[in-house]
């Protein structure tokens, strides 16, 4: 039975993805030592090569996938285009016999994530998360007031099976069909979130999934990621309009702030931009 | 860095020491699973002795499912090994916390 990580990274003029998943593919060998595949479209080839990357250094397989439609979503007071509407196609695109999805934007510090080989499950949601700093996010827990939870497409492990073929067949409908779903849940049709395709078809589904068994620590797109180091990552935000900083070792943690993670990923993995 | 000194001006010693003590025991929680035969298993003392009390076939993992236990010797050192390393590293980091007295050396600057 194979085993490997499947990212998916497509940049855009103002982000680069594919940088990231260079780094991610680095934290990835160091702690889980486990195959990495990516997902990608030429334009992030392209990318990467003139900053002088080869991406078969750092990638077992690299797959191509092109996109006609990009989506854009509100960054730091800007909007930015990003295509991320293939995370639905893991089941045909993945290489591999169990599979770990993973997103680019996860400091990998741990080998916690290693714990899900070989799971007598066929699939591992993951539904528990933490704000760093504490803070309440409804929109983390529930898809709006009073409705369907709120699960992570962020990290997601599969097995080839009939329930993983079941569940991306279902979360594939979903995409296909998010203006109509989007008013059975009333949810906001645009733009297209993984996060709620997967807790749509976890929760129509109705099957008693197995978690990733962890919280998802996360720091949002505001916060500033002071110092991220193999071992050390400062992160400072706001906390009832007070700043507040914590110091994170040795656990993984995703990082939303992508525009600062490029320029610090890019450092770590010495990568000029 | 300025935003890491101003942080560093406002932040508040008590709520810095908290939120650090929060992610160290986050982190021995996570420490303290153990995969076994495709199960996973959240240990914990009571967990341990049980195991070594009663000895059923099948026992139901953190996800509820059930997972055969092919060798009970071997399944006590395995958790017994994995819990001892998780509570010695969270009871050091623990007392180095108490230690720190300013949020500059919480934080690990």
């Amino acid at each position: 039975m194979s085993q490997g990580i499947l990212l998916f990274a497509h940049d855009s003029e103002e982000l680069r993805y594919g940088v990231m998943a260079i780094w991610m593919s680095e934290r990835i060998a160091m702690h889980l030592n486990k195959p990495v595949s990516i997902v990608t479209d030429q334009f992030t080839l392209d990318n990467l090569k003139n900053l002088s990357v080869d991406p078969t250094k750092y990638f077992d397989k690299i797959i191509i996938k092109e996109f006609d439609v990009a989506q854009s979503r509100r960054l730091d007071g800007e909007y930015i285009p990003f295509k991320n509407l293939d995370r639905s196609d893991a089941y045909d695109l993945t290489p591999y016999d169990e599979t770990l999805i993973l997103d680019t934007d996860i400091s990998i510090s741990s080998d916690r994530l290693n714990l899900v080989w070989d799971n007598a499950e066929d699939v591992l949601i993951s539904n528990d998360c933490i704000d760093l700093f504490g803070r309440k996010h409804n929109e983390f827990d529930f898809l709006k007031d009073h409705g369907i939870k709120f699960h992570w497409a962020t990290e997601f492990y599969f097995r080839k099976s009939e329930l993983a073929e079941e569940f991306f067949k279902k979360c594939k409908y979903i995409r296909d069909n998010y203006f109509w779903y989007s008013v059975l849940y009333g949810m906001p049709n645009y733009p297209v979130r993984n996060d709620h395709i997967w807790s749509i078809a976890i929760h129509e589904l109705d099957y008693p999934f197995a978690k990733i068994p962890r919280n998802l620590r996360y720091s949002i797109a505001s916060d500033n990621i002071q110092k991220l180091t193999e071992e050390q990552i400062v992160v400072c935000g706001l906390v009832d309009k007070k700043f507040r900083v914590t110091n994170i070792k040795n656990q993984d943690i995703h990082l939303m702030n992508k525009f600062e993670l490029v320029i610090l990923a890019s450092i770590e993995s010495e990568v000029l931009l | 860095m300025e935003d890491l000194d101003q942080a560093l001006s406002f932040a508040h010693y008590q709520s810095t020491l908290t939120q650090q003590r929060k992610l160290i025991l986050q982190k021995f929680q996570e420490a303290t699973v153990m995969a076994y035969n495709g199960g996973l298993f959240k240990l914990s003392l009571e967990f341990i002795a049980s195991i070594k009390s009663a000895q059923f076939d099948w026992l139901l993992d953190s996800n509820g499912t059930p997972i055969k236990i092919t060798d009970y010797d071997t399944f006590i050192i395995e958790a017994e090994t994995l819990y001892q390393k998780a509570i010695e590293e969270y009871g050091t980091e623990f007392s180095t916390l108490r230690l720190k007295r300013n949020v500059k050396s919480l934080v690990g600057l």
